[in-house]
């Protein structure tokens, strides 16, 4: 693989994706101002402005994160490449060292440093996307077989240390990233068959043996949500409840109902798209719907324009993660998937996922940025 | 195939987006209306208010059946155990309601006990989760207190911590009103008055009582709200019943309302107090004298096996047919009813029975009344007609056997001695068809029209010469109430005016006028008169009162067994200007109907007469 430098891979601001960056400009906003509005009742209650803090520190989180994305932007990929296996690495003791971390709410999920709570499982799906189309850049490692073990062992390995703290959430995106990847690497079809149904046959297993009580009920209370209404379906009643009383135009912002009387079960973090769709209703949920599918294509966009192969895989891995957590998100919101806390990326209250999304967008917007001449397959046919 | 592959994965996630839009038109426009159905009532709270049943009270205000706010010491688990102090605030409580630590501990225990044993009902699995739930409703710890009980924590709520979260307290305790049924009055007349029960599943269910009841929803009942289950309770359930108030407001997820959200209130409307037409110091009157009187009936002649000597007395205003006492014996206390319903339920004599208006007895001799009546108004006798007795009847080959030999003897001194021979004879004259057509026209088998439950009674419809003979003094199949009687004989005071019985104010007065000649009627009434008046009359022993000149018939009816009869007195007082009718009942005696139930009416009205209220009663009946 020779990387031919070239004056016009010099780094300008032109070569900026602005629409990709706009749509997530928007949704951060959009975040924010319904952050504000599931954390309106507590402060219209008690008069105490402390209560309001959630959007003033998602304003900084946001600062911060901008400020990191335009760090990520500044290094061209290619060098941020090499850090790939040792940021694994990095990754990997993180998750290990989590566990020997006092729990907070009862799970292993997070490390206190200071005041803020810092979630290497939401920076582990960055370093995953890196480290496997690392990995995947080389065509024998992904058109054997044996070739595809590696892969999987670099999946499951954070994959079993995040469901085990446990975070069953985090854990689900770490698998669509890696079949996105195996899939437009250029893996035989037969290969990704022969896993998938090995992989299905192996879910009652996963289902008795891995999932945690409450993680069982919650499939129950998918499939079935109204037998369950006291446990796991509560939250699904409660969040059909405010999406369907949004209607087409929706309750008007801080008017929700639902939302302001604390029906709206996580309604900062998992559940934010539970609040938007009941005060701003079926309009306001299809444009941010369409500000998610521009985000989609710009980074499939960049993907389908770059060469180079570990930019491309990095490209489609990001729009992978992103998209997972999106449908995966509002999925649950609407009834589509089984309750799992994953949060609505650039939208949903929380630092880490903010952060762990900008470094990830810097990731595909600095691969559109740094254009790498190089010759590849298509170019001989 | 890079670019083939990116494709696939871009149509990959378009489908899933186009899988989103699809659920959320389904959700919000196709279900959009529901759903907004649904979210609204997520927020409405609503309250029931507690209301008050309508009170009972005598004819002239005098309470029978009030309905008491008690209260009850409601505590919300969960906010307790999340103070900052819960033994301090057990103690306050303690302090304040005057009882002893040891007693709030043990009740907040049995609350929890009650929860847990409630938990465990639900699905095994989850019952800490139910648990949870249900620890967020208050519980009561002490309850039916007086006001004078819990004077001192509404005075003092402040003192006691509150929960706070969020910024807002919510107090930990709740007192709870709670209608209280409650009779002043004891025993007395607790038939008419009835008791209460708590609604079935029948009703609640089935009828449809839990979404209204008489029209009207705010009456609906609650699981285990009471209800009338006899006497007036019961049978003015629509009227005593109150319609409870109702709180409207907005809530919050955690079931707290929100104080300064808007809401509506309707103030809860009391039932309606019902005027029964009965007169307090009558009925004690009356049923004192007939427990008296069976207490002396069994003294002096009840043997090991007989039955129970029971009772009853109807006195009744014949002009509106109200009810001014109306006792049967054996009783129970309305205030003990629900401690002690088992025991009560085996007492001997069935307490629970009305038999003033539920009973059914033959009547006997009362019977000749009716004969009379029937004779004289067919224009079959006169009140000169005579018929010779010699104290048997031949009929056929039986022989039938009179109360004594009469010689010739007219109307009037048949009723006065009451003479078998004559009304065989009348009776016979008469016809059984006839008999049975005057017995219903006076009221006799047929229903009081009275506003309570009652017997019908039966008439029986003689077919051979035996039967009619049976009849014509009152034997055999006929049974009646006495409050029957007592109409038939107000109607026989009045010439023909016969009235329907009423035991409530607020029902009409309705009278009928039966086809009767004065003159004939008054023969009657002489006959009736001498019974008491008389120096022959079957009760002028033992039912005559010094001052009032009263009229009245016995009666002696047979029972299976040879030696106990029903004894029967009934009539009418004063005798010039009728102003009551009575009648009266001893069951099971060895007496006749002189001697066993002529004292009762005798120490009745010589009390009454004694009374300077209850005299006016028997105003116009000195002689």
């Amino acid at each position: 693989m020779s990387l031919q430098r070239s004056t016009l891979a010099a780094p300008t601001l032109r070569h900026i994706d602005w629409l990709l960056f706009t749509a997530v400009l928007v949704v951060c906003v959009l975040g924010i101002t319904f952050i504000w509005s599931a954390s309106f009742r507590v402060s219209q209650q008690t008069g105490d402005w402390r209560a309001t803090t959630q959007p003033v520190r998602q304003v900084v989180w946001l600062l911060v994160s901008l400020v990191v994305f335009v760090a990520v932007l500044l290094v061209p990929y290619t060098r941020l490449m090499r850090l790939s296996y040792p940021l694994y690495l990095v990754g990997i003791v993180l998750l290990v060292g989590v566990f020997f971390h006092p729990p907070i709410k009862h799970v292993h999920r997070w490390y206190r440093l200071g005041g803020v709570l810092f979630q290497p499982s939401e920076y582990m799906k960055v370093i995953l996307i890196m480290t496997l189309s690392r990995y995947l850049m080389y065509r024998e490692n992904y058109r054997r077989l044996s070739g595809l073990v590696g892969p999987f062992v670099l999946t499951l390995a954070p994959l079993i240390l995040v469901v085990r703290e446990p975070d069953l959430g985090t854990a689900l995106v770490f698998l669509p990233i890696l079949f996105a990847l195996l899939y437009v690497a250029g893996a035989r079809k037969r290969h990704l068959l022969t896993i998938i149904v090995v992989g299905l046959a192996l879910l009652p297993v996963v289902y008795y043996f891995v999932l945690e009580l409450y993680q069982q009920e919650r499939v129950i209370s998918f499939i079935n949500p109204a037998a369950h209404a006291q446990a796991g379906g509560y939250q699904l009643r409660n969040s059909l409840c405010a999406v369907g009383s949004g209607g087409i135009l929706g309750k008007g912002w801080g008017a929700g109902t639902q939302n302001l009387f604390g029906f709206i079960p996580a309604d900062l973090t998992d559940f934010i798209f539970a609040v938007y769709a009941e005060e701003w209703g079926l309009l306001g949920a299809l444009f941010l719907l369409v500000l998610y599918y521009i985000i989609f294509l710009c980074g499939l966009g960049i993907a389908k324009s770059t060469r180079e192969p570990y930019g491309r895989l990095l490209a489609v891995g990001v729009v992978a993660m992103f998209a997972v957590q999106v449908l995966i998100n509002i999925g649950m919101t609407i009834q589509l998937m089984p309750v799992t806390g994953l949060p609505l990326p650039f939208m949903s209250y929380g630092g880490s996922s903010l952060l762990s999304s900008f470094i990830a967008l810097g990731l595909l917007i600095n691969v559109g940025k740094h254009r790498i001449p190089v010759l590849a397959d298509e170019d001989f046919k | 195939m890079f670019r083939r592959r990116l494709s696939v994965l871009l149509l990959f996630i378009s489908l899933a987006m186009t899988a989103v839009v699809g659920k959320l038109l389904y959700l919000q426009v196709l279900h959009g209306e529901s759903y907004r159905r649904r979210a609204e009532r997520n927020i409405a709270y609503k309250e029931d208010l507690e209301t008050r049943r309508g009170h009972i009270l005598d004819r002239h205000g005098v309470p029978l059946a009030v309905d008491e706010l008690r209260y009850d010491v409601c505590v919300f688990l969960r906010r307790l155990e999340r103070l900052e102090d819960p033994r301090g605030w057990c103690e306050e409580l303690a302090r304040l309601l005057d009882v002893k630590l040891s007693d709030v501990t043990a009740a907040l225990e049995a609350a929890e006990e009650r929860l847990r044993t409630l938990a465990c009902r639900g699905p095994r699995h989850r019952w800490k989760q139910d648990l949870t739930w249900l620890r967020r409703d208050e519980q009561p710890i002490f309850t039916n207190l007086g006001p004078e009980d819990i004077r001192n924590l509404g005075e003092n709520r402040d003192r006691l911590d509150k929960y706070v979260e969020g910024g807002q307290a919510f107090p930990v305790f709740k007192v709870r009103e709670v209608a209280h049924r409650r009779y002043p009055q004891g025993e007395l007349a607790s038939h008419v008055i009835g008791y209460l029960g708590l609604v079935n599943g029948e009703e609640y269910n089935d009828r449809g009582y839990r979404f209204s009841f008489a029209g009207e929803k705010l009456k609906r009942f609650l699981k285990n709200d009471p209800i009338g289950r006899s006497g007036v309770e019961a049978g003015y359930e629509v009227d005593l019943r109150g319609a409870r108030g109702m709180l409207f407001g907005i809530k919050d997820v955690h079931n707290r309302v929100l104080e300064n959200m808007p809401g509506t209130r309707i103030d809860p409307r009391p039932g309606r107090d019902l005027r029964l037409t009965l007169d307090v110091r009558l009925q004690h009157i009356v049923e004192d004298v007939l427990d008296e009187q069976i207490r002396l009936l069994t003294a002096a002649e009840h043997h090991p096996g007989d039955p129970l000597v029971c009772g009853a007395v109807v006195i009744i205003n014949p002009h509106t047919g109200d009810v001014l006492a109306a006792a049967s014996s054996p009783r129970y206390d309305l205030n003990q009813i629900h401690a002690r319903y088992d025991q009560l339920t085996r007492l001997p004599g069935n307490v629970f029975f009305h038999r003033a208006t539920l009973g059914t007895y033959p009547i006997g001799s009362a019977f000749k009344v009716v004969v009379a009546t029937a004779g004289l108004e067919e224009d079959i006798i006169s009140g000169h007609t005579e018929f010779d007795c010699h104290g048997v009847f031949q009929d056929g080959g039986r022989v039938l056997r009179c109360t004594g030999a009469h010689a010739t003897v007219e109307l009037t001194r048949a009723i006065e001695q009451s003479c078998n021979v004559y009304f065989w004879n009348t009776g016979l004259l008469v016809g059984g068809e006839r008999l049975k057509k005057w017995a219903q026209a006076l009221g006799l088998g047929t229903s009081a029209h009275a506003d309570l439950a009652e017997a019908v009674g039966f008439i029986p419809l003689p077919v051979s010469r035996a039967e009619v003979l049976n009849l014509s003094i009152g034997q055999g199949r006929i049974i009646c109430t006495p409050l029957q009687v007592a109409r038939m004989m107000g109607c026989i005071a009045l010439g023909g005016r016969l009235a329907d019985t009423r035991f409530c104010m607020v029902r009409p007065v309705n009278v009928r006028r039966l086809d009767m000649h004065p003159e004939r009627v008054n023969v009657i009434r002489w006959g009736m008169r001498d019974v008491v008046q008389g120096p022959r009359g079957t009760a002028h022993a033992t039912a005559r009162v010094e001052g009032l000149a009263y009229a009245g018939k016995t009666g002696t009816a047979q029972t299976i067994r040879n030696d106990i009869y029903h004894a029967w007195f009934a009539g009418f007082a004063p005798w010039r200007t009728p102003k009551v009718a009575f009648s009266c009942v001893i069951e099971n005696t060895r007496a006749g109907g002189g001697a066993g139930a002529g004292p009762v009416i005798q120490r009745v009205f010589s009390r009454m007469m004694a009374d300077p209220v209850l005299r006016l009663y028997l105003a116009g009946g000195d002689e």
